[in-house]
C-alpha cells in the first residue's frame, strides 16, 4: 500500500463505498472518502495532505456543492490535484460554474478504474 | 383545450359581448337625441336595446361553454337586429333635413365590426349589410329627401367599408398570428421540459452505473473466476460513456434549438 492518498468526496454511500474500496484494493493507495462538504471541513488538516481530490460536483439538493468543496480546499491552501466528476450533461449550471475552474478537470461518469488509476497517479490519459 | 384556441374562443366571446354592450348603449343614445323627431317610433330602439342586453345575459351564462361559433353567431345576431332599427329608423331621420349627415350609425357600424368581429366571414357579411342597408334605404327614400343628400353620399358608405374590411382582415391575421405563436412558445416550452427530464433521468442513472462499473471491477479483481463473468458488464459499461455523451449532446442541442 502506497504511504499518499486520495480523497474521496460523493454524496451517494454505496458509489463512495465502492470507490475507497477499489482505491484501497485494486490500486493500493490509502483513500478517504467523505459524504458532504459539512464532513469535509469537519476533517479540516487531515485531507489536506491527500495527493488527488476527486470531488463529486453535486452533492444533494439544497447542500454546498462540490465547487464548494474545492473552493474550500484551495482557500486551506491545498495544492494537490483537483478532480471533478459528474453525472450532469455540460448545461447543468454547476458543470458550466466547474469548467470555469482553471486548475481542475471533470470526468463524466461513468470512468472506469484505469481513468481512477491516472487521476491517482497523476497521469493525463 | 390548447392555449390557442382558448385565446380564439376568448376572442369571440370578448368581441360578442363588446358589441352587444355598444348596441344597447349606442342605440338609447340614438333615441335621446332623436325622440323629438316627429313620429320617430321607439320600438326599433326597444328592440335593439333588449336584444343586445339579452345577449349580453346569454354570453354570460354560457362565458365557461363558449366556443368562437357561439361568439360568431351573437355577434351576427345582434348586428342583425342592429340593422333592422337603422333601416327604420333612418328614414325618421333622413326627414329631419340637410343638417342630418347620412347613416352615420352605418358608417360607425362598419369600423366597430372592423374592431370587434370574431371571424373573418362573419365580419365582412357584416359590413357589407351595413353598407347595402344603407345604399337600398337612399333608393327607399322620398326623391325629395335624396336630392337633399350631400355631394357622395350615400355611396361615401362603400369608401367606410372598403376600409373596415381591409382593417378587419388585418386585425384577423393579426390574431391568428399571435395564436400561432402562442402555439409555438407553448410547444418549445413542453420540448424543453421533456429534454430536461431526459436530461435529469440520465443524470440519475449515472451515479449507479459508476457503482456498478467499480464494482465490477473489485470483483474481477478479487476472484479470477468472476473475471470472465463480470466481462460483458464491463464491456457495456465501458461502452456507456460514448453513448451517454452522444444523447446528452443531442439533447442539449435540441434544448438549445427550441429556446432559442
Amino acid at each position: 500500500m502506497g504511504t499518499t492518498f486520495v480523497l474521496f468526496v460523493e454524496d451517494n454511500d454505496d458509489l463512495r463505498q465502492t470507490f475507497v474500496e477499489l482505491t484501497t484494493v485494486v490500486l493500493e493507495r490509502r483513500c478517504v472518502g467523505v459524504g458532504s462538504y459539512n464532513e469535509l471541513v469537519a476533517l479540516g488538516d487531515e485531507v489536506l495532505a491527500c495527493d488527488a481530490a476527486i470531488l463529486d460536483i453535486n452533492l444533494g439538493p439544497d447542500q454546498p456543492s462540490g465547487i464548494d468543496a474545492y473552493e474550500w480546499l484551495r482557500h486551506q491552501g491545498y495544492p494537490g490535484r483537483i478532480v471533478f466528476l459528474t453525472g450532469h450533461a455540460s448545461t447543468h449550471p454547476l458543470v458550466i460554474e466547474a469548467t470555469r475552474i482553471g486548475d481542475a478537470e471533470i470526468f463524466p461518469k461513468p470512468i472506469d478504474a484505469d481513468q481512477v488509476q491516472s487521476v491517482v497517479e497523476g497521469v493525463r490519459r | 383545450m390548447t392555449l390557442a384556441s382558448g385565446m380564439a374562443v376568448r376572442h369571440a366571446w370578448r368581441g360578442a359581448f363588446a358589441a352587444a354592450a355598444l348596441n344597447a348603449a349606442g342605440m338609447s343614445a340614438d333615441y335621446l337625441l332623436g325622440r323629438n323627431i316627429p313620429a320617430m317610433p321607439i320600438y326599433p330602439y326597444a328592440a335593439s336595446v333588449l336584444t343586445g342586453i339579452a345577449l349580453l345575459v346569454f354570453l354570460l351564462i354560457h362565458r365557461q361553454r363558449a366556443t368562437v361559433r357561439l361568439g360568431s353567431t351573437v355577434f351576427l345576431v345582434n348586428n342583425v337586429v342592429i340593422m333592422m332599427a337603422l333601416w327604420i329608423t333612418s328614414g325618421y331621420w333622413a326627414s329631419t333635413g340637410p343638417a342630418w349627415t347620412p347613416f352615420q350609425a352605418n358608417k360607425l357600424g362598419v369600423l366597430a365590426v372592423a374592431m370587434l368581429a370574431p371571424e373573418l366571414g362573419v365580419g365582412l357579411a357584416v359590413i357589407a349589410g351595413f353598407a347595402a342597408i344603407a345604399l337600398a334605404k337612399f333608393y327607399f327614400l322620398d326623391p325629395e329627401i335624396q336630392r337633399g343628400f350631400p355631394v357622395g353620399e350615400p355611396w361615401l358608405i362603400l369608401i367606410y367599408a372598403l376600409f373596415a374590411g381591409v382593417l378587419l382582415v388585418y386585425r384577423v391575421r393579426g390574431l391568428a398570428i399571435e395564436r400561432e405563436m402562442l402555439r409555438v412558445q407553448a410547444e418549445a416550452a413542453a420540448s424543453e421540459q421533456l429534454a430536461r427530464t431526459f436530461l435529469r433521468l440520465s443524470d440519475y442513472a449515472n451515479t449507479p452505473i459508476q457503482t456498478i462499473a467499480f464494482a465490477t471491477k473489485l470483483l474481477s479483481t478479487k476472484n479470477e473466476v468472476e473475471l470472465a463473468r463480470t466481462a460483458p458488464a464491463t464491456r457495456s459499461i465501458v461502452a456507456l460513456p460514448a453513448r451517454t455523451l452522444c444523447a446528452k449532446s443531442r439533447t442539449a442541442a435540441y434544448q438549445n434549438h427550441v429556446t432559442r
